[in-house]
């Protein structure tokens, strides 16, 4: 389609009155049913290329998210701009919304779904029924077993694809390297998928690490740098424990400053309270964990401290990314101290179920003589080995593609030390990968030349040269920062009255 | 707070419930048990007071209590404490700000939650219209909460600078009648256009209070505005509006079903037929809906001598076993009417 036509499409619906980088070529390619793939780093758009072809096209979109609350965002969001059929179907609607949902399935532009959803049958059933105009998988580096954020429900994606009838496809991330790139094309069985892939350095942010020595010292560093710029800050947390103790200690002493936390295990309602609080400049600093930045659209983040380094770069690069969106000068500072390694360590051990788990749960389901994997006997399996949530879906899932589950039927096998052989091969492969990005981090993390330079080599040939502010190997100490505040502060306290006026706009 | 309510509720019951029983009070559980027992020990007031009370906050607050030796090991009951001596002393040196006399939780629970989230949807999409402004993320997205919300838009058939002058003169008249931090904390949980109001976590640590505190101040306040609404339903046609019932959404849709031909009078044995189910599933609702609802009129089913009869042999017993009630009042009274006496009875037993 012409551009200008489709720049009148955009400001109509979304009132953009421009494409931003990779937009128009990625909506084309679309719009032309081919199979696509796209890497566009963090806050580039990415929505706008297949909610802008799902506006324009007749038929259904489906677009299949990792994140329930991803989902329910750009739910909320779009229906904020006025558009308002779409719908998310996720798990956590009872019987009586999904009905009513699935009544009306067809008067849908977009559904977002969980790729768990996409398994059931009654689901693809009620789908296959859709004239579907595109599928989008979203984030799509979760179907990569090496990439940082294995789904195995996303290798499922090609068979729903398939029981679809085949809808063109678009795949979007923002971090995914040459072999995440081509773990994405074989898992979905689509060998000429048209690449769409654009740099993801951001020359507009400064990266700097803070060398120190032990923990005590990362506090008062923080509550140097964090006196120092009065400006909206995310600080990264690995523990939600710490990310709590952290923002109460920064608000007893930053007294000024409206500070709060956030992580996945808050209520859902506590969470969008503090999102959309610092969304409307009534929050200054967020202590938050991963879960915070999918989906928020805060173009004034102007600082992203890491309290400690995740797992692998990629998310590094996901996170700091949410900074400086409007293009303004921002930063990224890393607390590091050398013994950092062990919090991501023990994560990725927590992410898979051990040998010895793997090798005495296939015994247990081949020597039972249960024909069946009720709800029941899968709680008394996790209950008796400990197998967290996680670990289960792992488990799952390998048991599956070795025949062993099919449906909830227990499948007798003729081998069966094959199958926990392989699956525990897999799992330390999978380990050891794990262990290696969290190597490839610390090395990092240790380097001496330009971090730029370090960083984006992994990923592409090239990036923007900085001269300003590039790295803290390139240029020296903190201080030479100079980070524009961005909003006024209206900390005076006023009657309730007022503020009940103000609310409500009335003269008092 | 939360502690000395937890005292007196051990106080009232007298070690003669487990302390799980005061976990089922304050959280509300909907069992024939608690409701009788609220009733028997003058704890209906604190009945479903914390409906999001964490059972682990719980036990630790009981060991707290034991460890200050404010509570002792029952007498009673294996593994449960109930008040020491020293935990009734200090109980009367101990008193409860003035505003939590205002809780009344078998009254207002019922409405409390659904009301302030109609409330606070209700502020924000006014404050949003007054702005002309239609783009923004609602604070709740309950389909049917935002229903209401928009029905009552369409029955007032007024421009929204005007609900919000009846409004502010509405929820100011009230307010104004408390002291002047509890008006404060309650606009500061409002949301409105490009604002969004204060959650329970951030209100706890501005006023220094733990959070469970922090709710039962809360709950007060609102259980306030809603006896001012309730007392003059004239003067607050706004607020009375929003103060709808929610007990609709916590009894299953089937039993739902079954009240509306109840509430058309039609017999059960004929609601039987009608819904292809069977007697005794249409005796399980009329249970339920019992339980829920106090104004759910019961007098088809029961009449006044019989409710009494059981609920006296229930206290004189002592047990709400159905078995042991059914043997001793014998055949002239039925399953069924024990189980309506007892889901409702509760204060006449004493």
């Amino acid at each position: 389609m012409d551009e200008q036509i489709l720049l009148k499409h955009l400001h109509k619906h979304f009132s953009y009155t421009c494409f931003r980088t990779g937009q128009l070529e990625i909506i084309q390619s679309v719009l032309e049913k081919q199979d696509t793939l796209a890497i566009l780093p963090t806050g580039t758009g990415k929505s706008i290329c297949y909610q802008l072809p799902a506006l324009i096209q007749k038929g259904t979109t489906i677009i299949v998210s990792p994140l329930i609350s991803l989902m329910l965002d750009q739910v909320k969001e779009l229906k904020a701009k006025q558009i308002k059929n779409v719908v998310a179907i996720t798990s956590f609607m009872n019987h009586h919304e999904r009905k009513e949902v699935f009544s009306n399935i067809s008067s849908y532009k977009m559904i977002f779904i969980s790729p768990e959803l996409l398994q059931h049958s009654f689901v693809i059933q009620k789908l296959t029924g859709l004239p579907i105009s595109l599928f989008v998988i979203d984030e799509a580096h979760c179907i990569s077993q090496w990439g940082h954020a294995f789904r195995p429900d996303y290798l499922r994606l090609e068979q729903v694809i398939q029981a679809l009838q085949n809808p063109p496809i678009l795949a979007l991330s923002a971090t995914a390297p040459p072999n995440v790139q081509e773990d994405i094309e074989s898992a979905l069985k689509r060998n000429h998928m048209k690449r769409f892939i654009y740099p993801m350095d951001r020359p507009n942010i400064g990266l700097f690490i803070k060398k120190l020595q032990v923990e005590s010292e990362k506090n008062e560093a923080l509550l140097q740098i964090t006196s120092q710029y009065d400006v909206p800050t995310l600080i990264y947390f690995s523990s939600r424990k710490q990310a709590e103790e952290i923002a109460t200690f920064l608000a007893e002493t930053l007294t000024n400053r409206r500070i709060a936390f956030y992580h996945g295990e808050m209520e859902q309602s506590d969470r969008i309270t503090v999102q959309q609080q610092f969304m409307n400049n009534q929050m200054d600093i967020i202590c938050c964990t991963s879960a915070f930045g999918m989906g928020i659209n805060k173009s004034n983040i102007r600082l992203v401290i890491h309290y400690h380094f995740p797992g692998q770069l990629e998310s590094y690069i996901q996170e700091f990314g949410r900074a400086g969106r409007d293009g303004k000068q921002s930063i990224s500072v890393v607390l590091h101290m050398p013994s950092d390694d062990i919090l991501p360590r023990y994560f990725v051990e927590q992410e898979l179920p051990s040998k010895e788990v793997i090798a005495e749960v296939v015994h247990y389901l081949q020597t039972s003589e249960l024909q069946f994997l009720q709800k029941e006997i899968v709680d008394v399996l996790r209950e008796t080995w400990t197998i967290n949530e996680v670990q289960w879906r792992f488990l799952l899932y390998q048991l599956e593609i070795h025949g062993m589950i099919r449906g909830n039927r227990i499948i007798q096998m003729k081998d069966v030390h094959h199958v926990s052989d392989s699956i525990i091969q897999f799992q330390s492969n999978r380990l050891h990968e794990q262990h290696k990005n969290i190597e490839m981090s610390q090395k990092w993390l240790e380097e001496e030349g330009c971090l730029r330079d370090k960083l984006y080599s992994n990923y592409q040939d090239t990036y923007t040269e900085v001269n300003n502010l590039c790295c803290s190997n390139c240029h020296q100490g903190l201080a030479d920062w100079n980070l524009e505040g961005v909003y006024k502060r209206n900390t005076a306290s006023q009657s309730w009255k007022k503020n009940l006026q103000q609310l409500l706009k009335i003269e008092g | 707070m939360f502690t000395t309510i937890i005292l007196t509720c051990s106080k009232q019951l007298k070690d003669e419930r487990t302390d799980q029983a005061i976990y089922h009070i304050l959280q509300g559980k909907k069992s024939i048990q608690t409701i009788q027992d609220i009733y028997l020990y003058q704890l209906d007031h604190y009945y479903k007071i914390l409906p999001t009370l964490d059972q682990n906050l719980y036990k630790r607050t009981i060991q707290e209590l034991v460890d200050h030796q404010l509570m002792e090991t029952s007498q009673s009951y294996a593994n449960s404490y109930t008040i020491s001596h020293k935990g009734i002393e200090t109980l009367q040196n101990r008193t409860l700000p003035p505003l939590l006399s205002y809780v009344n939780g078998k009254k207002y629970s019922m409405y409390t939650n659904t009301f302030e989230k109609r409330l606070f949807l209700f502020i924000q999409v006014l404050s949003n219209k007054q702005s002309q402004h239609n783009s923004y993320v609602p604070i709740v997205d309950q389909y049917d909460i935002m229903n209401d919300i928009k029905q009552l838009f369409r029955k007032f058939q007024k421009n929204s600078h005007s609900l919000a002058n009846e409004l502010y003169d509405e929820l100011t008249t009230i307010l104004e009648t408390i002291e002047n931090q509890y008006a404060d904390l309650f606009i500061s949980r409002l949301s409105g256009f490009q604002h969004y109001g204060k959650s329970i976590q951030q209100i706890a640590r501005e006023i220094k209070q733990t959070e469970v505190d922090t709710l039962l101040i809360i709950q007060s306040i609102t259980h306030y505005i809603l006896k001012q609404i309730e007392q003059n339903k004239q003067q607050f046609p706004l607020l009375d509006a929003l103060k709808m019932q929610d007990h609709l959404l916590q009894i299953t849709v089937s039993a739902n079903k079954t009240k509306t031909l109840v509430e058309q009078g039609i017999p059960l044995e004929q609601i039987s037929s009608m819904r292809n189910l069977k007697m005794n599933t249409i005796y399980d609702h009329i249970v339920e809906i019992a339980l829920h609802d106090d104004s759910f009129a019961l007098h088809n089913f029961i009449d006044d001598e019989t409710m009494t009869t059981i609920l006296r042999t229930a206290h004189a017993l002592d047990t709400y076993q159905l078995k042991e009630l059914k043997e001793a009042l014998g055949k002239d009274y039925s399953y069924f009417q024990i189980r309506l006496a007892l889901a409702r009875g509760g204060a006449v037993s004493g």
